[in-house]
């Protein structure tokens, strides 16, 4: 794993990565943020090359009483329920979030990413295992992150690059 | 309980660095402290394969050898137990709870669990950590996930994995710290 980048939250913007190189095999992000809206909660939207592809998702949940599961298609970006706490919030309270696309330059396939993430609030707060996947066969490369309020300036996001190994191939 | 030094990220290549390695001792080790941990990565990354002498709770606690003497910690968990899903919260304790306790714990079954503690050295927010467990034992176990947090800005510098019920882990337990480097780390 090689980190290819990393950017913060400015408080009015998405954040964006661009010209993601070609030559891993797969890409992971990982978020720690906290959306600007007035609210406790807001949400991560999760686009790919700026595109307009069907996007769809599937979340298996947990909310600290119950579980469940749900999902969404025909989105225009990929959408993951109550990820971040927001301004409402307990100060200095974040969410973890861990996206993984597999073969993100292949252009015979859709693409497909994991995603583990959540967020507690003492006393509120979602821990989710979900799966996205958008149907378009083009490599991906560039996205962007946004959340409701924009990200915070204590947000950051770090973009990793994972190989195959050169000997073996796995 | 062997603790290997940690690697200096200047020679490794890779964003994923070997910081500690722990073993069990076997006989009464029942709380695996990483202390002095380096500030310089952006996350922090455990690989826990856990063997107890017993059935019960692995967790950890201890942030920054605090002696659990502050209640500023809380857990929100996901479980799947082979017949269903439930989700529980735990707020204002000592210890996160990395797996739900009665149903793991064995010194031939082994719990393994990933955990990730995001921008741990920050001083401004509060940590978040986000784990996933596996304990299958052939016809019982759970799969587990767990998002905690320690609401606290300082930086961590410390904490400690430990077994529950007076348990210790077994000579074959072994847990592995690393960091994860960003751009220019």
């Amino acid at each position: 794993m090689f980190p290819i980048a990393t950017a913060q939250g400015n408080g009015s913007s998405a954040i964006f990565f661009n010209n993601i190189p070609q030559n891993f095999t797969h890409l992971q992000i990982r978020i720690l943020g906290r959306g600007g809206t007035s609210s406790t909660s807001s949400n991560l939207y999760h686009n790919i090359n700026a595109g307009g592809s069907t996007y769809s998702n599937h979340q298996l949940y947990g909310n600290g009483s119950s579980a469940g599961s749900s999902y969404n298609t025909a989105l225009l970006y990929l959408f993951f329920g109550t990820a971040f706490p927001a301004a409402s919030s307990t100060a200095n309270i974040m969410g973890a979030f861990i996206i993984d696309w597999l073969d993100y330059t292949n252009t015979n396939k859709y693409k497909t990413c994991r995603v583990l993430g959540g967020n507690d609030q003492n006393g509120s707060g979602l821990v989710q295992l979900s799966s996205g996947l958008i149907q378009t066969t083009g490599a991906i490369t560039s996205f962007f992150v946004d959340t409701e309020g924009s990200f915070t300036t204590t947000t950051t996001v770090q973009l990793y690059g994972i190989q195959s190994s050169p000997t073996t191939g796995a | 309980m062997a603790l290997l030094p940690s690697v200096a990220a200047g020679s490794m290549h890779g964003a994923v660095v070997p910081i500690a390695t722990a073993i069990g001792n076997g006989t009464s080790t029942s709380a695996i402290v990483f202390s002095n941990i380096p500030q310089i990565y952006q996350d922090l990354y455990l690989v826990i394969y856990s063997l107890q002498s017993g059935a019960g709770s692995l967790i950890i606690d201890n942030f920054n050898l605090d002696g659990d003497a502050n209640s500023n910690r809380s857990y929100t968990k996901l479980q799947g137990d082979g017949s269903s899903a439930t989700s529980g919260r735990v707020t204002s304790t000592t210890t996160i709870s990395l797996t739900p306790g009665y149903s793991t714990g064995s010194s031939t079954i082994p719990t393994t669990a990933q955990v990730h503690i995001l921008n741990y050295a920050n001083t401004s927010t509060y940590k978040t950590l986000l784990s996933r467990v596996a304990a299958d034992a052939n016809g019982s176990g759970t799969t587990f996930l767990n998002v905690g947090m320690w609401a606290s800005t300082s930086a961590l510098s410390a904490f400690q994995i430990s077994t529950a019920s007076a348990n210790y882990f077994t000579a074959n337990a072994r847990i592995s710290l690393y960091g994860v480097r960003t751009v220019n780390q």
